[in-house]
């Protein structure tokens, strides 16, 4: 037609074909790599997998500490102002609740409610809701079953971060913890899961579980006789330890007043320390036992020698000593049977300080016993060259030095097991989720303190303090029990008080091989002060009930004057019931193992999880597609059904959709 | 006076059937990737399939209708259009906050797109009429009435994407009539003031000044010149108070329309997408169905207005070209049928047509490779869509209807 003109077009056309040409090349090959990296780094995401924390048993196998797998379902206010009275009715019908119970959490001015906390099929049931405004999270949450129970073994966990912040929890927190997996994502433009790449995933490596030295049932009644004696006298608190001196198995640690790690904000940080080993205190006379030991090892004392004790006053330059009876000359077995100062004074002037010094390190005090437990305090105990005039004296007899109880104890043991210091420990064994050992605790000996022949030498001066000394009140028909008491003034601004005493008592049984050793300390008792009276008592109390539970030593009791019905009783320990009663029984997992796949007919993946699911699908050569996390609750192509080649099944797990990652 | 074979291809444009069959089944692969992962667009490739069947009837009722049927229903057609459009506006059903869709008996269409068709043929209609002097002020005036009465009401919908079309329509009729440069100027001048005048003050000089020296270039009577300049000035003052009285939100929807980027998470967004997923692309492409950005839905409308994406994705740079030269093929054969028909009338409709595809294709494809703002129109015969596929069809069955009638007109 007009030939200039089908020029004009033909030449607008050429300059455009080349324009988009051009770009085309500029963006497909110049642009590529910088745009194929633009495009990976949205399509691809890490996520991760948490791992379970691990459960901590005691040395029977009970169940201490375990997670629960809880959902919580969290309302934002504001996007849910027309989708709030559908919420509250769906999850009135799924719980049983009145829709009143829920429509009261939105009368508030918070901008985000929870709704709902709750585990298992109702959980499962109310994750299927899917209205504007309505999330979910997944909270496990820390189960301690016996509640107060050895609070301050177990610790507790952080309900937010599920971190261990005490105790066991905190000390094994890498252990229960495990290590979270990851695995690489395919995610749409929402951030939503659409595939994963499994053969690139790290599995979450669940925690392993902690079986602890802790017997159950004894450390509940420490925990009982305890409370008792605390209440009884009037104390402002109390703590005691059973241990195995044996091995230096920790056989049981309580604390009054305790606490429940299930609640562990509603009490104040002072409850939550573990008095045991984060506690200083002057001894008193139960560290006689130190003293008088390193004497014997040194072959500077017998037994039969009479010390004059100077009727109960001795003035020494800068100090006075004063006993609690006025006897005038006593053996060194009474002197440490009926726990004189003044004889203890006088008989440490026979070794150096020194020597004394090296004694008392060598039995542990001063350093922290590395027991695996955390905030354990050293003690205090100064060099030699630093001791005062009135510590020459003192340190003998238990002023001037700080040790904690389970210092105090472990010497003990030492003292009595045939000279050898053990390092106390309470974890027992580590083992995986599915029970292979990880770590077994063998009993470590940190050194040899003194002599067989030296440690017989105080076994027996121990059982006399019990057979006719301060320690009377501990003592047990058919079970030999050896012991020491302690009543020591606490310094009260900077003065040792009239009023404010520690009363303890170490005692361990059967003396002839002492398989079960204790202290009890009783903090400023008011209607009793001594160790003898206060803590002796209660130690007795909690070893008759250790006896009645002990096969091996049952048999030896004889009838015991009033406490003949405790020892008889057959059910000795009170039944503390769990929170729940079958805390650890797992719901019934559907498994990707055990399902029989036929290549051409597809399956039911329903109950499954994603990850198994996934499995399957791959397995069939199976194209597929995931929305959703946790539980298959629906697949497109149904179950049964021939699979057409190349097809597509969508794949639907719990929906994410706004769990206010956007 | 050429040799006429009684060959059936010679009654029958089978070239350019064939590149437009080869392009629809390019997009019926394109539309199958671009849905198969989202299950509520999963039967849109078994609806294309159906509306392509419809078409091709309608196409071949189209070729084999008696051409002057086609002369004698325009203006009966142009007056339905313009009815429909207004019908929209009131019985429109809202889609993406634009009234585009109109419903009747359970088929739903876009009277846009027979607007389109009806415009292409009143304008060739109006242009080929022997008393027609396009350089005369009166007639140029009715052409531009004819093409814009349409844009009128399709921007009250409001679908601003469509409205280019027209623009493209009339200007490539208008250069084809064989329009002066002057009467060109006179045509375009006042349109590129008005949106120049959107782009701010300085602008809006900048453009008067040019068309100040154009005018002193073509040397025209000085009141003539005068008259145009007033034209310029009030068109750039009227858009600009226009504009002031919106609404926020449609001053929003004009301010992204010009600059995508003023809103980079609406319609920037999607323009980044779209060039990412053409560039990871590469060369040869990751191949069918393996397009991440097209599977995972990076890409909004991925199976419409961004079909081009999931090409440019999965069949690379390879794939992209061949589509572009498929399309140039098509344009070049069309330019070449207007060139040989002799009858202004349908010279003019050949053009017209050519029109219609080609800014749908070159406002599409620069949309999707980022040189162009993103405006909502779809590829020809490739983009999913029956209302959009019919109308396309029935302007192709014109021409090949025009083709098999060329040799009774000699």
């Amino acid at each position: 037609m007009n030939d200039s003109r089908l020029l004009g077009f033909a030449s607008v056309t050429l300059v455009i074909a080349f324009l988009l040409s051009w770009r085309l090349y500029s963006i497909q090959v110049i642009q590529h790599d910088e745009l194929l990296y633009q495009a990976q780094r949205r399509q691809f995401g890490e996520e991760l997998l948490p791992s379970g924390r691990g459960m901590i048993y005691d040395r029977s196998m009970t169940v201490l500490a375990y997670s629960k797998p809880y959902t919580a379902f969290y309302v934002s206010v504001k996007q849910a102002n027309k989708t709030s009275e559908k919420i509250i009715k769906s999850f009135a019908k799924v719980t049983g609740k009145s829709p009143e119970h829920y429509r009261g959490f939105f009368s508030t001015r918070e901008s985000r409610i929870i709704l709902e906390k709750t585990t298992g099929d109702i959980a499962l049931q109310l994750k299927a809701i899917n209205y504007d405004g309505l999330s979910y999270q997944e909270e496990p949450q820390r189960i301690y079953p016996y509640n107060t129970l050895a609070a301050h073994i177990l610790g507790y966990t952080d309900k937010k971060s599920f971190c261990g912040m005490d105790g066991i929890e905190k000390e094994c927190d890498t252990i229960l913890k495990g290590a979270a997996g990851k695995r690489t994502i395919l995610r749409d433009p929402m951030g939503n899961m659409i595939a994963s790449l499994e053969d690139e995933a790290v599995q979450a490596n669940p925690g392993d579980n902690v079986i602890l030295t802790i017997d159950k049932n004894i450390q509940e009644t420490l925990e009982e006789e305890l409370g008792k004696t605390v209440t009884e006298f009037d104390a402002k608190s109390g703590c005691g330890i059973i241990m195995n001196p044996q091995n230096g198995e920790i056989i049981a640690i309580a604390n009054v007043r305790t606490y429940n790690p299930n609640s562990y904000g509603s009490y104040p940080d002072s409850i939550r320390r573990n008095l045991c080993i984060s506690d200083m205190y002057e001894p008193g006379s139960t560290f006689k036992g130190i003293t008088l030991t390193s004497l014997i090892e040194k072959n500077l004392v017998r037994e039969s020698e009479v010390i004059p004790v100077n009727g109960g006053v001795y003035k020494l330059p800068g100090i006075t000593i004063t006993d609690s009876h006025g006897a005038n000359e006593l053996s060194v077995e009474d002197v440490f049977a009926h726990s004189s100062n003044i004889g203890m004074a006088k008989l440490s002037t026979r070794i150096s300080k020194d020597e004394l010094y090296k004694y008392i390190r060598a039995f542990g005090f001063g350093s922290q016993t590395q027991v695996e437990l955390p905030a354990e305090a050293n003690g205090g105990l100064d060099i030699p060259g630093k001791w005062d005039r009135v510590q020459n004296y003192t340190i003998a007899y238990g002023y001037g030095v700080l040790v904690t109880p389970l210092q105090m104890v472990s010497a003990y043991s030492a003292m009595i097991n045939g000279g050898t210091l053990y390092q106390p420990h309470i974890i027992k064994k580590i083992v995986t989720p599915s029970g292979d050992l990880v770590k077994d605790n063998i009993p470590v000996a940190i050194r040899r303190v003194i002599s067989r022949e030296t440690s017989d030498r105080m076994k027996k001066l121990c059982v006399r303090v019990i057979e006719q000394g301060t320690g009377e009140l501990a003592k047990i028909n058919g079970v030999e029990v050896g012991g020491k008491t302690g009543t020591a003034r606490i310094l009260v601004n900077k003065v040792y008080s009239n009023k404010e005493y520690n009363a303890s008592f170490i005692g361990f049984f059967p003396a002839s091989k002492p398989k079960y050793i204790g202290i009890i300390l009783v903090k400023s008792p008011r209607s009793n002060i001594f160790g003898g009276s206060v803590a002796a008592p209660a130690f007795k109390r909690v070893a008759l009930k250790i006896i009645a539970g002990d096969s091996e030593l049952k048999g030896l009791l004889k009838s015991n004057k009033g406490d003949s019905k405790i020892a008889e009783t057959p059910q000795v320990f009170r039944q503390v019931s769990p929170v729940s009663t079958n805390p650890i029984q797992p719901a019934p997992v559907k498994l990707a193992a055990n399902m029989k796949i036929d290549p051409l007919t597809m399956p039911d993946l329903t109950e499954l999880s994603i990850r198994d699911a996934v499995f399957i699908a791959k397995k069939l050569n199976l194209q597929y597609r995931i929305s959703g996390y946790g539980k298959v609750l629906s697949q497109s192509i149904d179950a049964g059904r021939r699979i057409r080649k190349g097809e597509v099944c969508f794949i639907k797990g719990i929906s994410q959709s706004d769990m206010g990652r956007f | 006076m050429r040799k006429v074979s009684k060959d059936i291809f010679d009654k029958f444009e089978y070239r350019l059937f064939g590149i437009v069959t080869l392009i629809t089944l390019i997009g019926f692969l394109a539309i199958y990737s671009a849905t198969k992962t989202s299950p509520a667009e999963q039967g849109n490739f078994l609806k294309q399939i159906y509306s392509w069947i419809l078409s091709i009837i309608l196409l071949f009722g189209v070729t084999f209708i008696p051409t002057r049927f086609i002369k004698s229903s325009t203006i009966a057609l142009y007056a339905g259009s313009l009815i429909l459009l207004v019908a929209v506006l009131f019985f429109g059903k809202i889609v993406g906050g634009q009234k585009c869709w109109i419903h009747i008996a359970g088929f739903s269409f876009q009277p846009s797109e027979m607007a389109k068709i009806s415009v292409v043929l009143a304008l060739a209609q109006f242009l080929s009429r022997p008393q027609t002097d396009i350089e005369s002020f009166k007639d140029i005036s009715i052409a531009l009435a004819i093409g814009l009465l349409p844009v009128f009401l399709i921007m009250m919908e409001p679908d601003l994407g469509s409205s280019f079309i027209f623009f493209g329509i009339i200007l490539f009729m208008l250069f084809w009539n064989g329009i002066s440069m002057f009467g060109l100027f006179f045509v375009l001048s006042p349109g590129v003031t008005a949106i120049s005048s959107l782009f701010g003050t300085y602008y809006l000089i900048g453009t008067l000044a040019i068309s100040i020296a154009f005018l002193a270039l073509f040397r025209k009577d000085i009141f003539l010149s005068g008259s145009i300049l007033a034209i310029n000035v009030s068109a750039g003052f009227f858009v600009d108070y226009v504009y002031r009285v919106l609404s926020p939100h449609q001053q929003r929807r004009i301010m992204t329309f010009i600059d995508p980027t003023s809103d980079p998470l609406g319609a920037g967004y999607n323009s980044l997408q779209a060039k990412i997923a053409i560039g990871s692309g590469g060369f040869w492409g990751k191949g069918y169905l393996s397009g991440r950005q097209t599977q995972l839905h990076f890409i909004p409308a991925q199976w419409t207005d961004f079909i081009f994406c999931t090409i440019g994705e999965e069949f690379g740079l390879v794939g992209s070209v061949i589509v572009l030269f498929l399309f140039a093929v098509f344009f070049v054969r069309l330019l070449k049928l207007a060139q040989f028909e002799k009858d202004k009338y349908y010279s003019l409709i050949v053009i017209g047509s050519l029109a219609v595809f080609f800014v749908h294709f070159i406002v599409n494809v620069g949309m999707a490779i980022g040189i162009m703002p993103v405006i909502g129109i779809p590829l020809p015969f490739i983009s999913y869509g029956g209302s959009a596929l019919l109308s396309n069809m029935l302007l192709l069955g014109i021409i090949l209807n025009i083709y098999r009638n060329r040799v009774a007109r000699d």
